[in-house]
């Protein structure tokens, strides 16, 4: 009979548990909670019916080429072929961020050789909040990105034992350039690991440097030949993705550590930074500094504003949860050397409860705001009615914030998405349609709208809380613009007047 | 039996390898004439238009009657001579004589080179490897299957380096004194290594000075009508923008789409090519000189990394064997790397050959030309990067070209043109198109496209769409002959 070990059933079930808290968050509606998530749909959409990803994307900004490494494209393009796209798009992304609580559990072992640290850690790695506010219900490229990074680092620790993992780190060593531009990352945090390293004379065995070159050198180039064009239009901009300055601010936020207890939780951030004090400073330790390395190249990397706030927040927050395993160990092999040492049981439960207070409870919180950010029922009906009614070459007008919807559900072009790279004057589309929907002048509006030739206006619910507005209050010109549908959200013909 | 079977794979490389340099030369050329697309590049129809010239009149010109108002030729147009002379001879067309002699001049360079690497007592696995990725790097397929003003410089430095070597010094003489008359700065290049070789092998330099004389003297005859006319050339006032190029490094690397740009995959083995020469430092310093200086000179006149890429390639190789040697803990990691690099290359290469498949001008552009060809004589206004073809292929004189050395008034033709193109002014535009005499404008997709205008009512366009008609002022009238997907003609008719 085949047994298995008490710490494996336990894991199982931690990854359970996440995994059926997400799926239960998930679908409890059948639409998406981030725009972008809709881009992701299509591409794979894409992929399905041509083997290739949209290169030149017609419905976005009315044409335009599209930079977007393809590999999480062609991971759920695969499993779509067996079952429905939608189904796929909304279990695969939460299977691989629920992955990570094995990930965290493997290198926290590694780390600790301490089960009951691990596990604990395990546990925190899946309620860490802002897994719940960036990656619930978003299709999003983290959950593609995080368990390639994280199972990287654990190859980094085992090659130096165990050559039988290399392979593996070759292969994610390609695959996660071709997953997202954060890529970079890891470059950045092996050669500071590298160089903590050095300072400390140390010296890596040959078969790390080896893995670190490859890393590096993989990176590099791959990342080199997805984005060069970017670079030949931008330079170095391309690393802030051409992103308008009116986001800019909001995209690559100052950090400051209240930011981070609310989005990683008290728990891993006070038991990380304990870690990282006595790890790094006390008793160094060539595991830990290359966790270090991640840490201080992230932290370096928000501070020069060249990963945006939240992607800097998901690798911080992962590896400050890791980090904890040490100092929940440290803090039972203390307790064994104190009256407490019967207590070590009870302190387990409690611990558990901190968790469940401090990291689940928010956790739960922040799952369900994230799955009610979604389109009403009424947006979708009436932007099917649009896809069935108008013209396939008409050009939709929307906020940012609505731009991929339109082109996945509609079928028709928009003004206006998130995707910046490559993708003609952003900045100056954010603000003409900003203008578009608050000016009071039909004149401005016109002049605005035949600049982007649009042909019809949506106005949805959360356009109008964004814009602070019940309607258009020059469409009444019944010359120049025809209200196609009354019921709520409307949408607005422009006609040529 | 191993000599034997050494000796079949040395014969088999010794044919391999030429004939891929051959194939890999060709095909560039195959898949243009398989699209129907004409000859790359606009400097080629410059050198082809001359040569015609020459080959039409049994002279050599003393003025290009192409650009408006005429301009001063060197005595001997080198490349443009040297086209003209099969066809005198032979009646080999021009046209068709243009596309092979890059490739024939390829081959050749490609056999100098390696007979200058045996000569230099260089390794066989390091000759080898040097040689195969020379023909695969983008700087010799862009030079060598393009027509351009350096195909015969290289080959002549070449063979007189060559010739040098071999201690036939009075041919070597001979064969370096004709590269002034194909191009001065190349020549003056050539002069730069040769120092550089006479220092580094502790060699007397009484040749270079005296080379340095007869070089000078030449490139003094070869201009002397302009300098007695004009003096020394107008220095420009304004920057000259080649088509789709932002950064300056986007010259220098393939990969960014420099036409002449080496691989980024060579610079990396390069640069490890060059930490492991670097062990004998002092023996090699002036070589990392010459290095130095040609990777610094190349940012501002592109076509040294033709140059560059020799001494490139071979650090490249030493890079690669010393990878290939090098012990590596995981045979894994190491045959990805090599690998990683190998097809790098490969890559490069291949992209390269499909980009100057791709080179303009078009079809579209060609047609449009050739359409304009059959209209009455008269000057044409375009950008000055489209001068070579209206004047080589439509056989129009241009207001402008990319010819600006003894241009007569070249900077103030870039005004009045600047002026025409942004122009909304009737009254202004009429005056400078009275000028020029212009009876046509071209205009091409990249002009509307960012190269001269941004928008569809800028400037010039807008006057060319919207035809004003203003009362009591005499206006050009703008008619449009021709259009296709890329280009425009109009015509300048005088109206009142």
């Amino acid at each position: 009979m085949f047994k298995l070990k008490k710490e494996f059933v336990l894991l199982i079930l931690i990854f359970l548990l996440t995994l059926s808290l997400r799926l239960f968050f998930v679908f409890q509606t059948d639409f998406f909670s981030e725009d972008l998530a809709y881009f992701h749909l299509r591409n794979t959409e894409n992929i399905l019916e041509t083997g290739k990803p949209i290169y030149f994307d017609g419905l976005s900004y009315s044409g335009r080429p599209v930079l977007y490494p393809p590999f999480s494209n062609y991971f759920l393009a695969f499993f779509s072929l067996f079952l429905p796209i939608n189904l796929v798009a909304k279990l695969i992304p939460e299977i691989l961020i629920s992955s990570l609580v094995i990930i965290v559990y493997l290198i926290s072992k590694e780390l600790t050789k301490d089960v009951r640290a691990s596990l604990l850690t395990a546990l925190m790695a899946g309620f860490i909040p802002l897994f719940a506010s960036k990656i619930l219900n978003t299709i999003s490229i983290y959950s593609f990105v995080l368990p390639i990074f994280f199972f990287m680092i654990y190859c980094m620790i085992k090659i130096r034992e165990e050559r039988s993992y290399l392979p593996y780190l070759v292969i994610f060593s390609v695959l996660l350039p071709l997953t997202h531009s954060t890529a970079f990352l890891i470059v950045f945090s092996l050669i500071i690991y590298f160089l903590l390293v050095i300072s400390e004379s140390w010296n890596l065995r040959a078969t790390n440097k080896e893995a670190i070159f490859f890393v590096i050198l993989t990176t590099f180039l791959i990342q080199f030949l997805i984005y060069k064009e970017a670079f030949l239009l931008y330079g170095f901009n391309t690393i802030w993705s051409n992103t308008p300055v009116q986001l800019f601010l909001e995209y690559f936020k100052d950090i400051n550590i209240m930011t981070i207890l609310y989005e990683v939780g008290i728990l891993p951030v006070v038991f990380g930074f304990i870690a990282i004090f006595f790890g790094l400073f006390r008793k160094k330790r060539n595991d830990l500094f290359l966790l270090g390395g991640v840490i201080l190249s992230t932290l370096l990397l928000l501070t020069l504003k060249l990963i945006s706030i939240a992607d800097g927040l998901l690798f911080l927050g992962l590896t400050l949860v890791i980090l904890s395993s040490l100092t929940i160990k440290n803090f039972f092999n203390y307790l064994k050397l104190t009256k407490f040492s019967h207590l070590q049981k009870h302190f387990s439960v409690i611990l558990v409860i901190l968790v469940i207070v401090s990291l689940a409870i928010p956790f739960v919180i922040s799952a369900n705001k994230t799955v009610k950010n979604i389109p009403t029922e009424k947006d979708i009906e009436a932007l099917l009615w649009f896809k069935l009614n108008i013209e396939e070459e008409a050009v939709v007008l929307a906020p940012l914030e609505e731009g991929h919807l339109i082109s996945q559900i509609t079928k028709k072009s928009n003004v206006l998405d998130d995707l910046f790279l490559l993708a003609p004057d952003p900045g100056e589309r954010l603000e003409d349609v900003d203008q578009i929907y608050t000016t009071k002048s039909e004149f401005k509006a016109l002049d605005l709208l035949q600049k982007y030739d649009v042909d019809y206006i949506f106005l949805s619910e959360k356009t109008k809380e964004k814009y602070n507005i019940t309607e258009l209050s020059y469409a009444v010109d019944k010359k120049c613009f025809r209200i196609r549908k009354y019921e709520e959200p409307k949408i607005y013909q422009v006609r040529e007047c | 039996m191993k000599n034997q079977k050494s000796i079949k794979l040395e014969n088999v490389k010794l044919i391999a390898i030429p004939l891929l340099c051959m194939v890999v030369l060709v095909f560039p050329l195959i898949l243009r004439e398989i699209n129907g697309e004409p000859l790359a590049e606009d400097i080629s129809y410059y050198h082809t238009r001359i040569a015609q010239q020459i080959s039409d009149k049994l002279w050599l010109p003393k003025e290009d009657n192409y650009l408006y108002g005429g301009r001063m030729m060197p005595l001997i147009p080198g490349l443009a001579t040297f086209l003209a002379v099969p066809n005198l001879i032979f009646n080999i067309p021009i046209n068709t004589f243009s596309k092979i002699l890059p490739i024939l001049i390829g081959v050749f360079s490609f056999l100098i080179f390696f007979m200058l690497l045996q000569e230099f007592k260089v390794d066989k696995r390091l000759t080898d490897i040097s040689l195969f990725l020379l023909v695969i790097s983008p700087p010799f397929i862009y030079t060598f299957t393009t027509l351009n003003d350096h195909i015969i410089p290289v080959f002549l430095i070449l063979l007189s380096s060559l010739l040098y070597l071999r201690n036939k010094k009075f041919f070597s003489l001979m064969t370096f004194l004709l590269i002034p008359l194909f191009s001065i700065p190349d020549a003056f290049i050539g002069l730069f290594f040769f120092f550089i070789y006479l220092l580094s092998t502790k060699k007397k330099l009484k040749p270079f000075f005296f080379m340095l004389l007869l070089v000078s003297i030449i490139s003094l005859v070869q201009y002397l009508p302009m300098i007695l006319s004009y003096g020394l050339p107008e220095l420009l006032d304004f920057k000259v923008s080649e088509k789709g190029v932002n950064f300056a490094f986007q010259n220098f690397i393939s990969d960014f789409g420099g036409k002449f740009g080496v691989s980024l995959f060579s610079i990396l083995l390069g640069i490890s090519g060059l930490f492991v020469v670097w062990k004998k430092k002092y023996k090699n310093l002036l070589i990392y000189t010459l290095f130095i200086v040609l990777i610094v000179l190349s940012f501002y006149l592109t076509w040294l990394i033709v140059y560059l890429n020799f001494l490139l390639i071979v650090l490249a190789s030493v890079g690669l064997i010393y990878l290939m040697k090098k012990k590596w803990e995981s045979r894994l990691i190491k045959n990805f790397i090599i690998l990683i690099f190998v097809f790098g290359l490969i890559f490069s290469g291949i992209s390269h050959i499909n980009r100057i498949s791709k080179m303009p001008p078009s079809k579209l552009v060609f047609d449009s030309l050739n359409n304009l060809r059959l209209e009455p004589e008269g000057v044409v206004l375009s950008h000055y990067s489209n001068g070579f073809w209206i004047s080589g292929i439509a056989n129009k004189p241009v207001v402008m070209d990319r010819h600006f050395i003894y241009m007569p008034n070249v900077n103030q033709r870039n005004r009045d043109l600047q002026d025409i193109f942004y122009s909304i002014n009737v009254e202004d535009i009429t005056k400078l198109l009275d000028k020029y005499n212009i009876n046509y404008i071209w205009i091409d997709k990249e002009m509307k496209e960012g190269q001269v205008w941004s928008r569809e009512d800028d400037g010039l366009l807008f006057l060319l769409n919207y035809n004003p008609k203003i009362l009591g002022i005499r206006y050009r009238k703008f008619e449009k002959i021709y259009s296709n997907e890329e280009t425009e003609i109009w015509r300048v008719k005088e109206n009142f």
